[in-house]
Parts: structure tokens; sequence; C-alpha cells
């Protein structure tokens, strides 16, 4: 059984923001909810002044806060790690959202309308008043494909997705010679996305 | 709130206030704490009211603010008509336990009411009232992602302000020295909590103590505390020290620290920000 995990490599990425548009296109998610949202981030002091981008999505922590807050029991964890939402037990109490130290749980409150020429488009695949979240594009995984949408559009390939039980997986090497550190690390929720600069 | 979460608004990466929990949890809280506290202080402390040592005024009331409290909470669900299934995580959520603690405090304590039921239903109803006050206090307390509320200070001060809201409400309707004495205790208590609470926030680097400087610079939270606290407070030391204190005085005194209490509350979820994950 893989165990799987992301690597972001952060001096890759640019910004295009393929990846959310990607991710919303894969899954369907309603406008306001993005499962693979890219943050933009100011560094350094004037004149010395540079913007970078912090792509994210769900981290799959291996222990994860959202599954312990969710009171129905509507969060579980597969045996390759990945963190799903069972939308038809959720109840929208929003406690993941307030437990998840990432921003990963986004709360489907209300069926809006796109705007402009996709006004006519709703993907009605999610449970209005219930939580959604980065699934690792599972039902790829589940069919055969192991490559989220997000790191299959990404041009800069700065997502790498794969084994981390596997030492000799791209992952695995590329977590090894770049120094690749956890988001937040003393949260202790032992996230499977860590980042690279 | 809108689709999404407070993360997504602004896709700059920095503390962001929490935009799940609002004045609707701060009165689903509070009248969790009246109820839950208005039948542990009866039970344990026999600070209610009514005929003889039977209360049943006090739980009558107890049960009303507390089946109140649990209506908010499930008219706020994303699907109300799910409720039934908070119940399914007891591994896990502080929720699910209080949940629970919410049937057990309903059964027991209309039982009381209208029964007079034996002991062991008193300490056992006294029991789950404690935890109905309290869980909300557990539940913010467990969180990780906001670093203000992750602190067991907080249920604490859940319990103590509880308290000292329902014998404020005890002392104006059935005064005696040990419902005043308990009020004092239970206020003087609050304000510690609240107040190393807040000087915690302040020693912790980062969002926690964001949140401990914006409290403190809220006009209310000054008044949530002054007036919700330490006059209601003050008016119990005096009259538990045997100052005579008039029956409209406990009134003013209960108005203030419910008011205070449900302001405190909303504003500790106000004051909650998800610290930067990078």
């Amino acid at each position: 059984m893989a165990r799987w995990g992301m690597l972001i490599n952060l001096r890759e990425c640019v910004g295009c923001y393929a990846c959310t548009v990607a991710c919303q296109i894969e899954n369907g998610t309603p406008p306001g909810v993005l499962l693979a949202p890219v943050y933009q981030r100011e560094e350094g002091h004037y004149p010395r002044v540079r913007r970078t981008f912090v792509p994210a999505l769900c981290f799959h922590c291996d222990d994860p806060p959202c599954l312990k807050a969710c009171p129905t029991g509507a969060i579980s964890k597969r045996e390759d790690g990945i963190v799903l939402v069972n939308e038809d037990v959720c109840c929208g109490s929003r406690a993941c959202l307030a437990a998840c130290p990432y921003g990963a749980m986004n709360f489907y409150e209300a069926e809006e309308p796109w705007p402009g020429p996709l006004s006519g488009f709703l993907d009605r695949r999610h449970q209005v008043g219930t939580a959604l979240k980065c699934t690792f594009c599972a039902h790829r995984i589940d069919a055969g494909n192991p490559t989220p949408a997000c790191v299959e559009t990404c041009p800069t390939h700065c997502r790498i997705f794969g084994d981390l039980d596997d030492p000799d997986s791209e992952i695995s090497i590329k977590r090894r010679d770049l120094h690749a550190f956890p988001p937040r690390a003393e949260a202790g929720t032992e996230p499977r996305v860590w980042y690279a600069r | 709130m809108a689709n999404g979460n407070a993360w997504n608004r602004h896709l700059d990466l920095s503390a962001k206030r929490q935009t799940v929990w609002g004045a609707a949890h701060a009165t689903e809280f509070f009248a969790l704490g009246l109820g839950g506290a208005l039948v542990a202080n009866a039970v344990f402390f026999g600070a209610g009211w009514g005929n003889g040592d039977a209360h049943r005024p006090a739980y009558a009331l107890g049960i009303a603010a507390v089946a109140v409290g649990g209506l908010v909470l499930i008219a706020d669900l994303g699907k109300p008509l799910r409720f039934w299934r908070t119940i399914a995580n007891l591994r896990h959520s502080w929720i699910s336990w209080g949940v629970v603690a919410d049937g057990v405090f309903l059964l027991g304590a209309c039982l009381l009411w209208l029964l007079n039921g034996p002991a062991w239903l008193g300490w056992l109803t006294g029991v789950a009232a404690l935890y109905v006050i309290a869980y909300p206090g557990f539940a913010l307390a467990a969180s990780r992602a906001i670093r203000f509320w992750n602190t067991p200070l907080v249920p604490l001060e859940f319990l103590a302000s509880g308290m000292a809201v329902a014998a404020a409400l005890t002392a104006w309707l059935a005064p005696s020295i040990a419902v005043f004495r308990l009020a004092a205790v239970a206020f003087g208590l609050g304000v510690v909590l609240v107040g190393l609470h807040v000087v915690g926030g302040y020693l912790e680097a980062g969002v926690a103590r964001q949140s401990a400087r914006e409290l403190v610079r809220d006009p209310r939270f000054g008044a949530a505390v002054l007036a919700g606290m330490a006059v209601p407070g003050a008016v119990a030391l005096a009259a538990s020290l045997g100052s005579p204190v008039a029956a409209s005085v406990w009134l003013l005194a209960a108005v203030l620290a419910a008011g205070g209490n449900w302001l405190s509350k909303y504003l500790l979820l106000h004051v909650g920000y998800y610290e930067p994950f990078l």
C-alpha cells in the first residue's frame, strides 16, 4: 500500500493559478471554494522586497485535527493516508474549519452562480451545507492514475506527488535533496505535504 | 459566512480572523452555561429557589436555557436534519460528548423537575450540567489552529462565568449568604481566569499575542469585564460580608453579568486568528 504525499517546491512556483483552476474543474467545486489555493506573500524589506507564491491544499495529516473535531465522524483517513469528508454524513457544524491549522477545509454555504459567461454552469456533485476539501484526487488514484489534477497541470513541475514509503520515488529523493520541511511542524499534525525553498 | 473559508477571501498568507463561529455560537455557549449552571449550583451548592429543597423553578429555567442553546446550535448547522449524527465521534470529539451530556442533562433535569428524583439522579444530572457548561470551552481549547483558544483556561472560564451568572440570578430570586458567597467566589475566579488568559496570550508569540492585544484594546472587552464581572462580583462580595443589598441591585447585577457573559464569549470568538502556516 502506497503512502501518498506531496512536495511543493516554492522556488519553482510562478503563481499562474493553473493548479487552482484545474482543481476546480476536476472536482466541480462551487464559486468561493478553493481546494488548491495559491497564496501570495511579500518577503524582505524595502528596497529588497519580493513576492513569493505558496501553493496549498489539504495536507492529509497523519494526525488530522479535522477528524478529531468532527462530531459526526464524517471525516476518515484511508489506509493510503488520504483524508476524506463524507458529504452524506457531514452535518455542517464547521468544527473542522476551526480545527484545521492550514485553512484546508471549505464550507459550501449556498449555491451561487458563477460570474460572467460561466453563469449557467453549476456542478451538483457537492452538497450545500457541508464541508469540502482536497482529496488528493482520490478518484483518479482509485482508477489507477496516481496524479492529482493540480500536479498534472502545473507548468513548472513545482508540485511533486508520490509514494513516501518508496525511497526511490521522485518525492522521496527531492524531499532529501531539497531539505524539505513540513508546514507548522509545532502544531503536531504530521502533514504529508512538505515544502522546499 | 459565504462559500469557502477565511483563508480564501484574500489569498495573502497572513493571520486570518476565523469566520466560522460568531454571535449564534456565543448565544449557544451563553445559554448552555446559564442553564447548566442553574442546575449545577442547585445540585451541588443548594443554590436554587422554589419550594423547600426541590428547586423546581431553577431546574425549569435551566432546562429551558439549555434547550434554547441546543436549538440555536441545530439551526446553525449546514444540515440541521443530520443533527442526530453529532454523537457519532465519541472517540475524539468534545462536541459529540457535549451532545450526549445535553441529552443526559435534559432528561435528568426534567425528572428532577417533575418528580424530585433520588439523590443519585441529582448528582448524575449535576455532573452532566458541569460538562454542558464547559464543553464548548473544551471544543475551543482543542483547536490547534487558533492559538488564543488553545489553552485549558477556556473551559475553566466558561465554568466560572456560567456559575457566576446563575448565582447572581439566584441571589436575586432567593437571597442567602451561601448564594452570595458562591457568587463572589465564581465572579472572582472568572476575573482571575480571564486575566491569566489575556496575560498568557501576551506572553506567546505570533497570533495569540495579536488576539490578546486586540481583545484588550476593544472597549467592549473592558465593559464585559468591568460591568459583567467586577461590578457584580463586588456586589456579591459586599453581600457575603454582611452588607445589605437590595433586590433591585441584585437584579441589575444579574442582568449585567448575563450581558457581560455573552459579550465576553462573543469577543473570545471574534479575536480568534489562524496563524500563517508558513
